[in-house]
């Protein structure tokens, strides 16, 4: 009996993930984990305005630790490959089940966040791959990035790039982006995972967009109105 | 009142449909849409063409039979009412309205503006229902029910049925139903015994009858005649992952 048990028990779970409801849960846990992802990172991002010694020091001490750096960079790319996938999956099968569309369309309540992840959420990884081919991969060069070896300079990369205004335009556009995809996300998350009744959903699932959104235009802007330097 | 309606009109559940359009003339303020339809069905049939086929029942919004998606909303514009509580008074003398059926690949439709809702019926078949059968009714207090557990269990159980929650749905989602059905036996002790395997069976037949996934718009509680709130779902899907991860069967 025991051997048994032992055996369903991972067809339940993947029972599970192949279900509507599981579908929804796998997309509010990967969602939650970029979200802290985002959170992490505008701290990181904020450094910028303590100063060069200290964004450079988190820096070197990320990278001085490879199980954070690489650990932290495979769940990312992990739970951001998920994310998309399912995404694929579950907006494939939702078309598919009204395979004849209304002649007159309306949307009562719906709100426009929410009618276009797959689109917002397309933007942002387009744009989170331009990004990466900036800041990590160095291929979109802004000036800065000349290090010598065993020193790194991000402090300077960053004001070097922010410099460029289509750099910086960019960078902002993604952020409205963004937020109008985590608004919609934040609430989902919430609903998905069974407090669809906390009262503060609303306010957080606005107020936690505007905190990160907002945040992570700060460097531009500074850099731009010279605040930092 | 005199009005212009572009109407869905299909043979049968093998054709392809079109919009007609006809123009009704002198209808009544006072009258119900489905009465308006009524008038449009006679004036069809006395110039010899083939009436417009609709479900009703009841007409005092009760039954869940009634189905039409009025530009593009369905019941139409009111809110927490069925297409038969719906008076001609909340459209304007000349207005042009859209008349279709509910569009899911789950519910087919058979003619016109009727479609075929027994998949609802089959998600209530696989675990809708307590099973246990307990006699005649006992003593009203001798089964204690929390007064807010009771008054949870009884809106969820206001819901007919009707599928209103999947026709509005961007993704023809049937999780506002689901949810209501579970979420009322969940909150009543009879519930309790079937409550794991329940969740688990309804939504695994809500997923084979070819509903969509729930992305959380809430179109489905906008246009709920009952205004059953999307809350439910929240409940649903905590109920549903606790009995796949848990449940003994």
């Amino acid at each position: 009996m025991r051997g048994l048990n032992r055996q369903k028990r991972p067809n339940r779970l993947l029972q599970l993930a192949g279900s509507s409801i599981g579908g929804k849960w796998i997309m509010a846990l990967t969602g939650a984990f970029l979200l802290f992802f985002l959170l992490m990172h505008l701290y990181a991002n904020l450094l910028v305005f303590a100063g060069p010694e200290q964004l450079n020091g988190y820096a070197i001490g990320l990278r001085a630790n490879p199980l954070i750096i690489w650990g932290g960079r495979g769940a990312v790319l992990v739970a951001f490959v998920v994310h998309i996938a399912y995404a694929i999956k579950l907006t494939g099968e939702n078309r598919e089940a009204r395979p004849v569309s209304y002649q007159h369309e309306a949307t009562v309540q719906a709100s426009w966040g929410s009618r276009y992840m797959l689109l917002t959420g397309g933007l942002i990884a387009a744009y989170v791959v331009f990004h990466l081919l900036h800041f990590t991969f160095h291929v979109v060069d802004t000036g800065g990035m000349d290090w010598e070896a065993g020193t790194i300079d991000p402090y300077s990369m960053v004001l070097a790039g922010f410099k460029h205004p289509l750099i910086s335009l960019s960078y902002l556009a993604a952020q409205v982006v963004l937020f109008f995809h985590l608004h919609h996300a934040v609430g989902s998350m919430f609903q998905t995972v069974g407090l669809g009744a906390l009262r503060a959903k609303k306010a957080v699932s606005l107020a936690l967009p505007a905190l990160i959104c907002g945040g992570y235009s700060l460097v531009p802007l500074a850099i731009w109105f010279g605040v930092v330097k | 009142m005199n009005l212009t309606l572009h109407v869905w009109r299909q043979k049968n559940a093998q054709a392809d449909g079109r919009l007609e359009t006809y123009n009704v003339a002198d209808i009544s303020p006072d009258s119900s849409f489905l009465e308006m339809l009524d008038e449009l069905n006679e004036q069809l049939l006395t110039s010899g063409q083939e009436p417009v086929a609709f479900d009703s029942d009841c007409r005092e919004g009760i039954c869940g039979m009634c189905s039409l998606v009025i530009n593009g909303v369905p019941h139409g514009p009111d809110r927490g009412a069925t297409v038969c509580q719906l008076h001609m008074r909340k459209f304007t003398d000349g207005d042009a309205i859209w008349i279709e059926p509910w569009r899911a690949k789950a519910f087919p439709v058979l003619k016109d503006l009727i479609c075929d809702r027994t998949s609802f019926d089959r998600i209530i078949q696989a675990g809708g229902y307590v099973s246990v059968n307990t006699g005649s009714a006992q003593d009203a207090n001798a089964l204690p029910i929390a007064k807010p557990a009771a008054d949870k269990a009884f809106e969820a159980a206001t819901c007919i049925g009707c599928g209103a929650c999947v026709a509005a749905c961007k993704n023809a989602s049937a999780m506002l139903f689901v949810s209501a059905k579970v979420v009322h036996l969940a909150e009543l002790p009879q519930g309790q015994a079937e409550r794991q395997k329940r969740a688990k069976d309804m939504v695994q037949q809500m997923d084979t009858e070819g509903f969509g996934n729930c992305t959380n718009q809430y179109e489905c509680e906008a246009v709920c005649p009952k205004e059953i709130p999307a809350d439910f779902i929240a409940t649903l899907n905590r109920e549903y992952v606790r009995a796949g991860v848990t449940a003994s069967e």
